[in-house]
């Protein structure tokens, strides 16, 4: 492990649409917030570089899109957002952490964390489903109106083997920076328990070779 | 100061005379740019503070500002003198505008110059024109006008800039009334038989046929049109002046004046004063109103309508009962007899305008219940040019605003009159109960009758601004309304009480005003005095809508009508754009060859919209007027415009442009002008003999009757699958699109003139899902095929590269095809087919695929956005466009192998039942606490 140059960390933020998961990705990272909503449309990943237990780990944290996810019930009325079911989620696979948000005045946000966890684990397919690292984030504590308590929140936690939760607010930046402490830490300890998977690349790598020839030459390209 | 309204007023008329013009070399053959140049530089020196006594350094030194203040336009106008020999006389800063000018460039470094208050007062006294703000913008709008070609900017021109001008123009040449009397009378014969022309034209029936011609011999062309260009500038004082004439008749008693003296007969009375001079013209009115009712109890009007050669003084009655008719029948469609077995689709029927499709050139259609300004200023409607349909537009546009119009002084008359006079004469009130009837169509019934109605002010004015409307050049084309018009205004003359005071009241005041107006009026004569050699297009603009009214009154029209107040005087100048457009268009009634091509840019949308903009300012417009399109085409039977028996033709354009004009034409129950349709599949082959005797031995083009036995020389358009005659058939071929989407079929077929422009138009529309129009053709044609799984790949592809934040360059790639190629993969144009037929379109999305495919195999981001086979659960990532290997769920999009999905026992993708079991948890949630809820 020591002999390791690099660590570089795969951080899923998953969630209901307009949780916060960008605001939150968008704190940690650049320490910015903004109110203004803009759907995120189509996959997309920031990294940044933080000390983990006195080591460098880049982080890469990537969030998907609400659009082609059918989870949230939006997906299947705005003709907009179908124009994007192209676009698949093939980033879960190597994951080494992945964050469950929901909005705490937005019960439905909460309730659709299992789903969230499960198509995660299915998409994902990580080697051991139980033991992998999941982190909540029950986010917009600044506001009044809160829906979800957090004694409901760390109930639920609980059922899942312990989930660690946050009650976080991207807005003021209360508690982002720790709870992805938290998360840098748990990916790490994922990473060293799994060797194996120390073959997952900056880049997922396909037969890329043979694919341009036949593309160039024939009816159909391929991949 | 007061010679800024004269310089605006110059400006525009002269930026107007440019603008409105068809011809293609006003601008630097005939001197426009001169005459634009002349003028700017008046308006450069106007004002300026001169710099050593130097007026022309002055303006350099401000013109010199434009380099610090914009140096890179600056830069763009740095030219060498000596490279414009023609010039050398031009100073400095003559040069420049000129140069500007030319380059179009002269509007955008004006603004720039005036954009900097500090530099433009240090160069101009405050009084100057560029320093009032209003008039320097007025000034740069025309300029707009002129380097966009945009004539509809004019509209947004505040017309008290210029109108001060006008007035003050007549004033200070005004001259002595005996002098006008004496140039005047020269011309007053000559307009006696010019009139008479005009009614004939106006109102030509198929039966009168057989006169026009002589009449035409009678007048050689130039002189008909000199004779009109006078009649405009004169006849509103003529008219005026047989007013007087009736008014000494009268006794001069305005409170006694008989309903009848409103003559709205006004061409009569000057054709009769000039033929026969002394026709007692109330005994005239009576004898029609007579006739007309006697007309109308008749019910045998066919007869009438078809009768050989009335007597001329039975013309205009019998003119009147035509509407009356209209709205008796309930007319079946007459609208083509062009009904072809093949499938042929109207544009806007199959293809509502989208992002994805774009607009094109065939589209032309209103909305119902859109609001009729937004309509009217809509993108859409100014894109339309297909011929017919910009025709068709004008009956749409006055039946639009009659309505509105007509809503609006039905709620306002509501209020204003509560109460029914109910004093109607057994004559009126039969009139009365045909109005109903003609009411049946608006949208509102108020109980108030229409009598209180035409009474109203309002109503009023919108009647006079009806009659700018109708004097909008395309006379021809709105004849139909003109009808309409008049027959309202024959129940306005009916039905006016004379004992009403009221309307008395209005009647005095109107002419109190008319007279103050007939002093102004006799100024034009003296008007050439007044400029250099511009005296056309320097005619002010309220002028000028005089004469259009005057013009329109040719045919028939009621001046009484007019409540001539101030404001009345400002809409008439909205209208200064239709109407002026430099004089020469004022006197097209008469000549229909410029009218033609005159109404192409002279629209009647702008019309309707400076009327409507007009209107709305002064009374309370409905915001979102839902407008009831009043007129269904059973109302409208073609059979009331009978064919002309010629129609324009302008010297200046091409024979092809000559016979696409040929659709103006309205047609009748026997014949109608070929539609821009959209034909899918191919004729079968034709019978000569058939289509002919379908065609009723009509060329299918313009309606020419062909004797049987010359029935062989008309030649078959493929396209339309009908005859046409020599003149609208030269035997030019082209692709039909039937026969490629049918047969794969790219030879080219002989097609008549008005098919090969339409197709011509069409050949880069994307009209044609070959999905639904022929799968077939698919198996058939090898490279369709081919290029369908390109376009397919592509689809899929363009969300990835689109979104993906490395992929400028390919983006740029993917924005330059045409967006249905990537939008919508089964649209083909014409054009589209035949490069998938050479080729060239699948090489092209080939080239374009592997480059797009190359990055997304590169791109991390793109690769994260790839699926992964659940399925198998094999790491390897797949995209939806190789179709080889990957199936794509139809529903949720998820992609798999081929062979895993192919595999399963239950044929059904894994991940749609998690979704729907996730949406109904969540719906069920939702459902929860709306119950917590309430």
């Amino acid at each position: 492990m020591a002999t390791r140059k690099k660590v570089l960390l795969k951080v899923i933020i998953l969630g209901d649409s307009s949780v916060g998961k960008t605001s939150l990705m968008n704190q940690y990272v650049n320490k910015k917030f903004t109110n203004q909503y803009k759907a995120t449309i189509g996959a997309d990943f920031l990294t940044k570089e933080v000390m983990v237990d006195d080591r460098i780990v880049t982080m890469q944290v990537s969030k998907p899109a609400p659009g082609p996810n059918p989870l949230c019930a939006s997906i299947w009325d705005t003709a907009g957002q179908e124009r994007f079911q192209s676009l698949g989620v093939a980033f879960y696979r190597g994951a080494d952490c992945c964050v469950l948000v929901f909005d705490v005045t937005s019960p439905g946000s909460f309730k659709s964390l299992d789903g969230w966890r499960d198509e995660f684990l299915i998409q994902a397919s990580p080697s051991d489903p139980d033991h992998f690292p999941f982190v909540v984030l029950g986010n917009k504590v600044d506001l009044d109106n809160r829906a979800v308590s957090t004694k409901r929140a760390q109930q639920w936690c609980q059922s899942k083997n312990g989930l660690p939760y946050f009650e976080t607010s991207a807005k003021e930046a209360v508690n982002v920076e720790q709870a992805f402490k938290t998360i840098a830490r748990n990916a790490l300890a994922q990473e060293s328990d799994v060797e194996l998977y120390n073959e997952f690349p900056d880049q997922i790598k396909l037969d890329g070779g043979s694919s341009d020839n036949r593309s160039s030459g024939g009816d159909n390209c391929a991949c | 100061m007061e010679e800024l309204p004269a310089i605006l007023d110059h400006l525009k008329s002269t930026v107007e005379c440019l603008s409105m013009s068809t011809q293609t070399n006003t601008w630097e053959v005939c001197g426009g740019l001169d005459r634009l140049h002349s003028i700017m530089m008046n308006i450069f020196s106007h004002g300026c503070l001169t710099i050593n006594s130097n007026a022309e350094d002055a303006v350099w030194h401000f013109i010199q500002g434009l380099n610090w203040l914009h140096p890179t336009v600056a830069s763009l106008c740095t030219f060498s003198r000596n490279t414009y020999p023609k010039n050398e006389h031009l100073d400095k800063s003559s040069l420049w505008i000129y140069k500007s000018l030319e380059n179009h460039s002269l509007s955008e470094k004006l603004g720039l110059l005036l954009s900097d208050k500090d530099h433009l007062y240090k160069c101009y006294k405050p009084e100057a024109f560029l320093c009032q703000k209003e008039y320097s913008d007025a000034a740069l709008l025309c300029l707009r006008v002129v380097e966009l070609n945009q004539p509809s900017l004019l509209l947004e021109i505040n017309p008290k800039l210029y109108l001060n001008s006008s007035s003050k123009n007549e004033h200070c040449t005004t001259l002595p009334k005996l002098l006008y009397k004496q140039t005047h009378s020269k011309y007053f014969e000559q307009l006696g038989s010019l009139t008479n022309i005009l009614t004939h034209k106006s109102f030509e029936n198929p039966n009168e046929h057989n006169m026009n011609p002589r009449h035409h011999n009678d007048l050689p062309k130039h002189k008909i049109k000199h004779l009109s260009k006078r009649q405009c500038y004169k006849s509103w004082p003529d008219i005026y002046k047989t007013f007087d004439q009736l008014k000494l008749k009268r006794s001069l008693s305005f409170d006694t004046l008989h309903t009848s003296d409103y003559s709205f007969d006004c061409t009569h009375k000057a054709a009769t004063i000039g033929n026969t001079a002394q026709v007692t013209l109330p005994k005239l009115l009576d004898v029609n109103y007579e006739q007309l009712l006697n007309d109308n109890e008749n019910s045998n009007k066919h007869q009438i309508l078809n009768s050989d050669l009335p007597k001329r003084t039975k013309r205009r009655s019998k003119l009147f009962t035509l509407p009356l008719k209209i709205l008796e029948e309930s007319d079946d469609d007459t609208r083509s007899n062009i009904s072809d077995g093949s499938r042929t689709l109207i544009p806007y029927d199959e293809f509502p305008p989208s992002k994805y499709v774009g607009t094109w050139g065939l589209v032309s259609s209103y909305f119902p219940d859109q609001d009729l300004f937004k309509f009217l200023s809509s993108g859409q409607f100014l894109q339309a040019n297909a011929e017919l349909d910009r025709e068709n537009a004008h009956f749409k546009i006055s039946e639009a605003i009659i309505g509105t119009i007509e809503q609006c002084a039905m709620v306002v008359a509501a209020s204003v009159w509560p109460g029914n006079s109910g004093r109607m004469s057994p004559a009126h009130r039969q009139l009365g109960e045909k109005e109903t009837y003609s009411r049946n169509t608006h949208p509102q019934h108020c109980n108030v009758p229409f009598t209180t109605i035409t009474r109203h002010p309002l109503y009023v004015q919108v009647f006079y601004s009806f009659k700018l409307l109708l004097s909008h050049p395309c006379t021809f084309c709105i004849r139909r309304f003109q009808i309409k018009c008049n027959q309202k205004l024959k129940f306005t003359d009916e039905v006016i009480d004379e004992s009403d005071e009221e309307i008395n009241r209005l009647k005095h005041r109107i002419r109190c005003r008319r007279k103050q107006k007939l002093q102004i009026e006799q100024t034009p004569t003296a008007g050439t005095s007044s400029s250099d050699g511009l005296t056309e297009s320097t005619m002010s603009s309220l002028t000028s809508s005089y004469c259009s009214t005057t013009s329109s009154m040719s045919t028939t029209d009621d001046m009484d009508e007019f409540e001539l107040d101030d404001d009345s005087i400002c809409s008439s100048s909205m209208f200064s754009v239709c109407s002026s457009s430099a004089g020469s268009s004022s006197y097209l009634n008469a000549d229909r060859m410029r009218s033609a091509s005159v109404c192409s840019t002279v629209t009647a949308e702008s019309v309707a919209r400076s009327l409507i903009r007009q209107i709305s300012q002064k009374n309370n417009w409905p915001v979102d007027v839902n407008v009831q399109w009043l007129i269904s085409e059973n109302d409208v039977p073609q059979r009331i415009l009978p064919l002309p028996s010629s129609w324009p033709v302008n010297p200046h354009e091409s024979t092809d442009e000559r016979l696409e004009a040929s659709s103006r034409l309205r047609g009748t129950s026997d014949w109608a002008p070929p539609r821009p349709q959209i034909i899918f599949t191919s004729h079968p082959s034709p019978i000569r003999k058939n289509i002919m005797e379908l065609q009723g031995y009509r060329c299918a083009g313009c309606s020419m009757k062909v004797a049987v036995k010359y029935a062989s020389k008309f030649r078959y358009c493929f396209y339309l699958g009908r005859y046409f005659c020599t003149g609208c058939h030269v035997d030019k071929t082209a692709i039909i699109p039937g026969r490629i989407i049918g047969k794969w079929d790219f030879s080219k077929y002989p097609v008549s003139c008005f098919s090969f422009n339409l197709l011509e138009k069409m050949l880069f529309d994307p009209l044609f899902n070959i999905t639904d129009l022929n799968s077939v053709l698919y198996k058939r044609a090898r490279g369709l095929d081919k290029v369908r799984t390109y376009r397919m790949q592509l689809y899929y592809i363009k969300d990835f590269i689109f979104l993906c934040r490395y992929a400028d360059r390919l983006k740029e790639l993917l924005e330059i095809m045409d967006a249905h190629i990537i939008l919508k993969p089964d649209l083909y144009s014409i054009q589209n087919l035949v490069d998938v037929k050479n080729g060239e379109l699948g090489k092209k999305l080939q080239n374009l695929i592997a480059a797009c495919n190359k990055h997304v195999m590169n791109c991390q981001l793109c690769q994260a956005r790839g699926f992964v086979c659940e399925i198998c659960n094999n790491n390897k990532i797949l995209f939806p466009w190789d179709f080889r290997f990957v199936t794509r769920c139809v529903d949720c999009g998820s992609c798999y192998h081929k062979k895993c999905y192919d595999s399963r026992k239950v044929p059904m993708c894994p991940r749609c039942p998690r979704i729907m079991a996730m949406f109904k948890r969540t719906e069920t949630q939702n459902d929860q606490n709306t119950v917590v809820q309430s």
